[in-house]
């Protein structure tokens, strides 16, 4: 319990900020919610034409800033990449259109729950089938391959591409789209939306959250510690729903959400699987990205694309229900991802052993 | 000795415990702690006898080993 003790302070402190988040205007239950928050942004940088959902959410720019600085602070700041680029550019792109199926990513689906929206315990259902299946691929011998050390140049293109974000929002802004109803328009205030982003990205970098990665460990391993955070998160975000009025228990009529149960399951159990496989959630791939990890650079950049894709072409749900296009979208998901899944099994069991190796002692 | 391997992948991991245990190595695959690295991958912990530099496997990204009580680098592949 000791040493679970910061990871759960993290868990409560996110939940705390993210119920602040929906006070101060955030849309309900989505104090965080990275898929739609790179959604919507993508929406302003007219990526789609979704007019409901665009906005340059501060709160991603703060969380890529946050865990930049946290990693340079710490020393941890490693450019690299090279593992599969372009198969978790495609994972990224799945695990959206599984996401928006559902109507959020596993961070908002545990803030869904929170708010008392009971179809989030179907999603919570999905992603850990999602999450199972991908660990029986890692057992089989799955692997995107190593990363290879890059150029420094390359790990400070994503935070610079966040500033540039943050100057046009704050600037510039008439060269971006907003929406004027709908999600997009709901937002809390850009510097509280931006410290809050900050916090949770130090927060998150320091404790390498991740939303898969606990139920990962806890499927393999019996662990719970990655997972502590996930369930503090609930209960201060809970706690504070009760407190503010903001909870209201059921399945119908929840905010941005739908009630079809099978592509609840089905959407996050694709984020799940495609997760596992990328080694990370959204979250945990945007921390990835601020730390010089290229390949979750790649991967965001996969997210955006298929946040745009979902928008243009139909995919996304909303309130009324997912879409005959995103069910189709969701079922090509599934055989692309076994198929990356398949074919990137390694077959060999021998261990090659390095000659010439010098230790340190 | 007690060591920590880190790897560049899952199923590097995987193999590894796998070639130590044909060794008579005892070891266990575990969730890469985080004062050790921010990874969040697999790692193996195992204990041995053997001269560590004549078991490094190409998968291996880092050793540690514990020393004094506190885990102490020894390797990082290039």
């Amino acid at each position: 319990m000791k040493k679970n003790k910061g990871i759960i302070s993290t868990g409560l402190v996110i939940g705390l900020i993210s119920v602040l988040l929906v006070k101060f205007g955030n849309p309900a239950n989505m104090g965080f919610c990275i898929a739609c928050f790179i959604r919507d942004t993508a929406g302003a940088l007219g990526l789609h034409r979704a007019e409901a959902v665009q906005y340059v959410r501060p709160e991603i720019i703060g969380i890529i800033i946050g865990a930049f600085v946290m990693s340079i602070a710490g020393k941890e700041f490693k450019v690299k990449g090279g593992s599969a680029p372009l198969t978790r550019f495609v994972l990224g792109f799945f695990v959206m259109i599984g996401a928006l199926m559902f109507l959020g990513c596993p961070l908002r689906m545990i803030l869904r729950l929170a708010g008392g929206d009971l179809n989030a315990v179907i999603g919570i259902l999905g992603f850990t089938a999602g999450i199972f299946v991908g660990v029986l691929f890692l057992n089989k011998g799955f692997s995107l391959r190593r990363t290879y050390e890059l150029p420094k140049f390359e790990g400070f293109i994503m935070p610079s591409v966040t500033v540039v974000l943050f100057i046009l929002l704050v600037a510039f802004p008439s060269l971006l789209l907003f929406s004027e109803k709908g999600a997009g328009a709901s937002h809390a205030p850009i510097y509280f939306s931006l410290v809050d982003g900050l916090i949770v990205g130090v927060l998150a970098q320091k404790n390498k959250l991740c939303c898969a990665g606990g139920i990962r460990d806890v499927i393999m391993f019996k662990d719970f510690h990655l997972i502590s955070w996930f369930l503090a998160i609930f209960v201060a975000a809970l706690v504070g729903n009760l407190l503010l009025g903001q909870f209201k228990l059921g399945f119908v009529d929840q905010p941005i959400a739908h009630t079809d149960g099978l592509w609840n399951f089905l959407g996050m159990g694709l984020v799940g699987f495609a997760s596992v496989l990328l080694g990370g959630c959204p979250l945990r791939q945007l921390i990835l990205s601020a730390e010089g990890n290229i390949d979750s650079a790649i991967t965001v950049l996969g997210l955006v694309f298929g946040a745009a894709f979902a928008h243009n072409f139909n995919l996304a749900s909303s309130a009324q229900g997912p879409t005959l296009n995103g069910k189709v979208a969701v079922v090509i998901g599934f055989i692309v991802v076994f198929l990356i899944g398949y074919f990137n099994i390694e077959k060999s069991t021998e261990v090659e052993i390095k000659e010439g190796v010098e230790i340190e002692i | 000795m007690e060591y920590i391997a880190l790897f560049y992948t899952h199923y590097g991991a995987i193999k590894y415990s796998k070639f130590l245990k044909s060794k008579n190595v005892e070891n266990e695959i575990m969730p890469v702690p985080r004062a050790l690295s921010s990874s969040c991958g697999i790692c193996v912990k195992f204990s041995t006898t053997i001269d560590i530099r004549t078991i490094v496997s190409n998968d291996i990204e880092s050793i540690f080993m514990l020393s004094d009580g506190e885990y102490k680098k020894i390797y990082q592949s290039k």
